[in-house]
């Protein structure tokens, strides 16, 4: 193996760890804590009902100073109220959960893919290892170690966040960030979001050197992209401030955040570093820090409101793509020499869209638009505009059966590739939640376009926490 | 606005000679938030014109399984409190509060106590420098009248004249209130504490 793709492969097993990983939200660690049922917090986990979404914006608390009241493993005191009287001539006080806050998750699929051999068991898909807490009134924490299953290797990831709780409505974190306005990671099926998933930059650039033996005058050499690609869905290294607001009478409300991230890698890929910001506003509804009139519909899947949101990034990517070829050596009997290519793709760019998120009675109805404006993804002085979205229902027939349909689009204005300018996603999928912590879902990963079809996926996902 | 205790019936019992008539206050302490309404102080505030000796029996709060006992002690002002250590190890108890002269008792070991008298009124924190988890409270308060709720928040003052009194409510984590009340015999007044 070449000491390039050493670095290729190596390289990419780095990134994978970091960006595969997820922020669930999925922690019966806080079912232990405050001895409740996950569906106090998950319409169907992982997927935050209006009590989760309070819970995650007072900092991994429970609403309107509960917190101590809803608390049933009373914390370990790492240092008694009263010294704060004492600071600085004395550490500030602080608690640590009483048992450790880790929990389980596992993720089984059966899959079927349409014109492959790859059917079968995918026992397991995933294990998670996940943990959530506070330490003391103002510091929380989220981290996940998984392994996954990625073409029959199991690969390592991870996330990592502690989070400065000021106040119950302002947050400081830092570490793994998403980005994203509507959380990927606590989608209902298996197929990501598309407009998430859209890249610009390709996996690989046909480079041209000189020929050392000059039968031709130059040799053309695939080269690989050494640093991960930016797509928007990946989980980041970075710093967030970020809050949330009651709206009036305690229903809906405000949330925001401002950000800076790598944008690409846990050591990023050059010195700039991009800057996110959004914005959005919950008309009625149970308010986003809670504490409020309760919902009008009291069930847990329920909370008749709407919610539009804007979002902005900007960002520079920098990729150096790294190929080899072995020929015959110019010079008579020198044998084979091997020949190297590299580039280095600089790209400016920037993302712009809007989300909204409606939910009345059993319908829950959100979805995203977004445009990327690449300056020069490809290193051939051409830029790409994007434009991509996606609408998502999720109904619920009964607490434990849920029928989910998706559908998106992403555009572009320069072919990727042997995929069309336009790309259309279907997926309709039916969740069945066995219990509270077990669910089983039938899922169809389909693409509509014509060079697209003949490509679907059924799957069969299993899933438990614990 | 504080409001001034009405001690016409007391004033006038003692010009006539007859012996004071003395009922209770009783009631509830709602403490919004926390898992339980425990370790309220309720108390009468300063009566005007009215002193009270200091008392000569000690109070006393223990060390024992690395917690003080009681969590929260109300005494008068002028208290002394023995600070005994239960424990096989050393324990410290000290105060960060000037209300109580930032006192620090040094360490000392099992079976053995010190001492310190409150002379202000004050909620002084207790701390143990070799154990930072433990935490209790001294509340030194004007009157005799007082008492710590359970954890259902019910409270007691028993012996307490007719009058009119400023009665407080004071908590470890909640804030302090107080309102106006007249006691007529056997009286009951609710109280609601948050943060």
């Amino acid at each position: 193996m070449s000491s390039a793709t050493t670095r290729l492969t190596s390289g990419a097993l780095l990134l994978f760890m970091f960006f595969c990983a997820v922020d669930a939200g999925a922690i019966p660690a806080w079912s232990r804590k405050y001895e409740t049922s996950c569906s106090t917090c998950h319409a169907a986990f992982p997927k935050l009902n209006y009590f989760g979404n309070a819970f995650r914006n007072n900092g991994y608390r429970f609403p309107a100073g509960l917190e101590e009241a809803a608390t049933k493993q009373q914390p370990v005191s790492l240092g008694s109220e009263g010294y704060k009287k004492m600071f600085p001539d004395a550490l500030w006080p602080s608690h640590i959960p009483a048992s450790v806050p880790l929990a389980v998750r596992g993720i089984m699929r059966v899959n079927s893919i349409e014109n492959t051999t790859a059917d079968g068991f995918e026992f397991p898909h995933e294990f998670e290892i996940l943990a959530g807490g506070t330490l003391g009134d103002t510091f929380s924490f989220f981290g996940e170690v998984e392994i996954e299953n990625e073409d029959n290797e199991n690969e390592v990831g991870m996330v990592l966040a502690l989070q400065y709780d000021p106040r119950p409505n302002l947050h400081v974190r830092v570490g793994t960030i998403q980005v994203h306005p509507i959380p990927d990671a606590l989608r209902l099926t298996a197929a990501h979001y598309s407009p998430y998933d859209t890249r610009t930059t390709p996996s690989s650039l046909t480079l041209t050197v000189p020929n050392p033996n000059g039968s031709t005058p130059t040799l053309a050499i695939k080269a690989g992209v050494e640093e991960d690609r930016w797509r928007f869905r990946e989980d980041q290294p970075g710093v967030q401030l970020w809050g949330a607001r009651n709206g009036a009478g305690g229903n809906g409300g405000l949330t925001w955040a401002l950000g800076v991230v790598n944008g690409q890698g846990l050591g990023d890929a050059n010195s700039e570093k991009d800057v996110y910001a959004r914005v959005a506003y919950k008309f009625g509804g149970y308010g986003e820090m809670g504490g409020g009139e309760s919902p009008q519909n009291t069930q847990f899947w329920r909370d008749d409101s709407f919610k539009v949101g804007l979002f902005g990034y900007q960002g520079s990517s920098t990729n150096t793509f790294v190929g080899s070829s072995t020929v015959l050596s110019g010079a008579a009997g020198s044998g084979l020499v091997q020949v190297s290519a590299e580039r280095v793709v600089d790209n400016d760019f920037d993302v712009m869209g809007a989300e909204f998120d409606w939910w009345f009675k059993d319908l829950n109805l959100f979805g995203l638009y977004l445009r990327q404006s690449d300056d020069d993804p490809r290193g051939t002085g051409v830029s790409i505009d994007t434009d991509a979205w996606f609408v998502e229902g999720d109904y619920t027939f009964y607490p434990w059966l849920i029928g989910v349909l998706r559908y998106g689009e992403t555009s572009q204005d320069l072919a990727v590739g042997a995929d069309p300018e336009t790309q259309e996603f279907l997926v309709p999928a039916v969740v069945l939640v066995a219990r509270a912590n077990v669910k089983f879902t039938l899922e169809a990963q389909m693409r509509l376009d014509d060079p697209g079809k003949g490509q679907d996926r059924y799957l069969l996902g299993i899933d438990f926490a614990f | 606005m504080r409001t001034m205790p009405t001690l016409s019936v007391v004033a006038l019992s003692v010009a006539v000679g007859v012996p004071v008539l003395a009922g209770s206050l009783a009631g509830t302490v709602r403490a919004t938030g926390l898992r339980d309404s425990a370790n309220a102080v309720v108390y009468v505030d300063q009566i005007a014109g009215k002193t009270f000796p200091a008392p000569q029996r000690h109070e006393q709060v223990d060390q024992k399984n690395m917690v003080f006992d009681p969590h929260v002690l109300p005494v008068l002002v002028g208290t002394t409190v023995d600070f005994l250590n239960s424990d096989a190890l050393l324990h410290n108890v000290f105060s960060p509060d000037k209300c109580a002269e930032r006192f620090n008792l040094g360490s000392w070991p099992r079976g053995e106590s010190r001492s310190y008298t409150f002379k202000q009124p004050c909620a002084a924190t207790l701390l143990c420098s070799v154990h930072p988890e433990m935490e209790a409270f001294v509340v030194a308060v004007p009157t005799p009248y007082y008492a710590v709720t359970d954890k259902a928040g019910a409270y007691a003052i028993k012996d307490l004249p007719d009058g009119t009194y400023t009665v407080k409510v004071w908590h470890p984590k909640l804030k302090e209130t107080s309102r106006a009340i007249t006691v007529a015999g056997d009286a009951t007044a609710d109280f609601e504490i948050k943060k």
